[in-house]
């Protein structure tokens, strides 16, 4: 099992986006560069003092683990894996149509959060209903229909 | 003109569908801030995108509904059971879940109630005077003043949010770098694009908003997995004496202005919001009370004075908002964006371009208000009925809510990706100890800044320094800012030096 320093990881990523900032600078005008170069400066500076005091101060607190072992079962590990289902549901919109992909993906999470009564499932079906007949017809918006509506 | 403005405000509140939305405002807040974990944030930015197609005027009396509803509902579970629906709701139970168990929860309810809607009126009051009044001061604002006037309110906010001051700071400034993807306001340079076509005019607020506020709070449920409030209450034993709890009220006059006050005050300072104002009302109740040590056990002006700021504190951040631009909260953050998106861009010119409108919000607001006392008068005991649902259960639909609220107002799914990226990244912020709203208020201010700011340093002639002594109003802002940098860094260094000396002493006496 790894232990980590959140301030350092944190640290290291915003030292990129700054370094990244900085190095695009050249591409950019006069006057379009000026914020760029600050925040960029001002990035690389905090996440500098950042990534010190993160391995100075080595405290419990601000250690974070990384284990994928620890990941299975764990209330961590639950969450990662409903997000994975909100991309799966954000991507298949396209490909099954909101309808489709909406429905499978309100029935799908009542399922894995343990939701076992039907009446939870058709009153979920039912604002899901009542929401896109609201857009779709007052609000005349244009959902993506897959090949399953 | 005042009066003409009043009368057409009132024929614009009174259209069915601006009443309509101040109805869904209240009610969908009181919910919202009864169900403990969901904050009136969250429902402020799964409305955001519903918006776009709403009049602008009905759109932010809804938001401001929203935020004094909640306020509002989370003191019905604080009071019931203990478990406050909002943050600033734990200063409620303190004395609302004694009175609760000595069987007055009726009368503590109702205490919520008429203490919420004099705070909010008194505060009501406040704003309609003074907002004008800043704006009036405001048109003073050149490039140079607004801007250093962005820095400090970035500063200060970014450095109060959250338990880590620097991690703060660094959340905000890169909220700032986020602001600059898109094209540049002056020469219309295309920067951090990446080749998108839809990321030329920038990132949408409101797509990040609902990532940042729903995605990132939904998710985190699911590691709870939503448990619901047990209740042992029976409500039909609760007893509502409506006459009894005004008189009290009106005879806690005193407590009710002074925590008003408070509230307004506090609700005005970036960075502060309804917890701090809820709480230090609250102690000062206690402080200047005759008998303190009844609070804690059932004191009627503990809740007056709780409920009374945390309400008086919606208008107080709406001061700075409208008349500066300038969010002291992050309900007001997000409801500044919603004005962005409707087109009512709050700041110094919003009095002089949109007074119409201007008082239309004052005087929805106020009706907001009357429209929570009557439902907490009324149909409070079907509201508590309905707060006992699992949070899992709304998990999906607000999800799903997001999903379609972000895609509608431009036919896009590249929205929704906007949405869920953001999603992971205020995740991954979280778990690593960064507060997002510093980043979110980056990201709602960086464009404003950048006009000013790059104005204002072709006025100075390429030069920083010069635009911090441009005038005395910058020199007073520049002041500020160096002061707040200052107290803030150093305050905590010098309290916990002085912890160690004094255990060290301890020690060696010991």
């Amino acid at each position: 099992m790894i232990k980590l320093s959140k301030s350092c990881i944190g640290g290291t990523v915003f030292l990129c986006v700054g370094i990244y900032m900085l190095v695009q600078i050249p591409n950019h005008s006069s006057l379009s560069f000026i914020m760029p170069f600050y925040y960029g400066v001002l990035l690389i500076a905090l996440s500098a003092v950042l990534i010190i005091r993160g391995i100075v101060r080595r405290d419990e607190k601000n250690m974070v683990s990384l284990s994928l072992r620890g990941l299975i079962g764990s209330p961590t590990g639950k969450m990662l894996l409903y997000l994975v289902f909100i991309l799966a549901y954000i991507i298949l919109i396209k490909i099954l149509g909101i309808v489709a992909t909406s429905l499978l993906f309100i029935v799908g999470s009542y399922y894995y959060m343990g939701i076992r009564s039907w009446k939870s499932y058709l009153v979920a079906v039912v604002i899901f209903g009542l929401c896109y007949l609201l857009f779709s017809t007052v609000l005349n918006v244009r959902f993506p229909h897959g090949f399953l509506y | 003109m005042t009066a003409s403005l009043m009368s057409s405000a009132l024929s614009t509140i009174f259209q069915f569908n601006n009443l309509l939305y101040i109805l869904i405002g209240t009610v969908g807040g009181t919910l919202i801030g009864a169900l403990p974990g969901m904050t009136s944030n969250m429902l402020l930015a799964i409305v955001l995108p519903f918006t776009f197609k709403m009049e602008p005027v009905g759109a932010v009396i809804m938001m401001v509904a929203i935020c004094s509803g909640s306020n509002y509902g989370g003191g019905i579970t604080a009071i019931l059971f203990n478990t406050p629906g909002t943050p600033a709701a734990a200063a409620t139970a303190l004395d609302g879940f004694p009175m609760s168990q000595q069987g007055r929860a009726g009368e503590a309810l109702l205490l919520t109630a008429f203490s919420s809607f004099f705070g909010g009126t008194i505060a009501w009051l406040v704003m309609i005077f003074a907002a004008p009044a800043i704006a009036k001061f405001a048109l003073l604002f050149g490039p140079c003043e607004y801007a250093m006037l962005m820095i400090w309110s970035i500063c200060i906010i970014s450095m109060l949010t959250g338990k880590d001051t620097l991690k703060g700071i660094v959340a905000g400034v890169f909220g700032l770098a986020l602001s600059t993807i898109g094209m540049e306001p002056y020469m219309a340079q295309l920067r951090y694009t990446f080749g998108s076509v839809h990321l030329y005019s920038g990132i949408d607020v409101t797509q990040a908003c609902v990532g940042v506020f729903c995605v990132v709070q939904m998710v985190k449920y699911v590691k709870d997995s939503g448990s619901a409030i047990s209740v042992d209450t029976d409500m039909s034993k609760i007893h509502w004496p409506i006459r009894q709890t005004l008189k009290d009220t009106v005879r806690s006059w005193a407590t009710l202005i002074k925590s008003t006050v408070i509230g307004t005050f506090i609700g005005a300072a970036p960075g502060a919001g309804p917890v701090i104002a809820s709480f230090l009302a609250y102690g000062q109740a206690k402080s200047s009370s005759k008998d303190p040590d009844s609070f804690g056990k059932g004191n009627v002006a503990g809740v007056i004075a709780s409920e009374s700021a945390n309400n008086a504190c919606v208008y107080g951040a709406m001061v700075p908002m409208l008349s500066l631009g300038v969010p002291g909260s992050t309900s007001s953050a997000i409801m500044m964006a919603g004005m962005i998106v409707v087109g009512l861009t709050p700041g110094p010119e919003f009095f002089s371009k949109y007074m119409p409108e201007a008082y239309s919000i004052f005087t929805g607001a106020f009706i907001g208000n009357i429209l929570f006392l009557i439902l907490g008068l009324t149909v409070i005991k079907y509201i508590i009925k309905l707060v006992q649902i699992k949070v899992s259960y709304l998990i999906p639909l607000v999800i799903m809510l997001a999903t379609v609220g972000v895609y509608a107002p431009s036919n896009e799914m590249f929205s929704v990706y906007v949405m869920f990226a953001f999603g992971l990244i205020g995740l991954a912020m979280d778990a690593l100890g960064f507060p997002l709203m510093p980043m979110i208020l980056g990201l709602i201010l960086g464009g404003i800044m950048e006009k000013h700011f790059v104005r204002a340093m072709i006025l100075a002639r390429n030069n920083v320094m010069k635009i911090m002594v441009f005038s005395p109003i910058c020199i007073v802002l520049s002041v500020a800012t160096v002061l707040t940098i200052v107290l803030v860094i150093v305050l905590p260094w010098v309290r916990a030096r002085r912890g160690r000396k004094k255990q060290g002493t301890d020690d060696a006496g010991a």
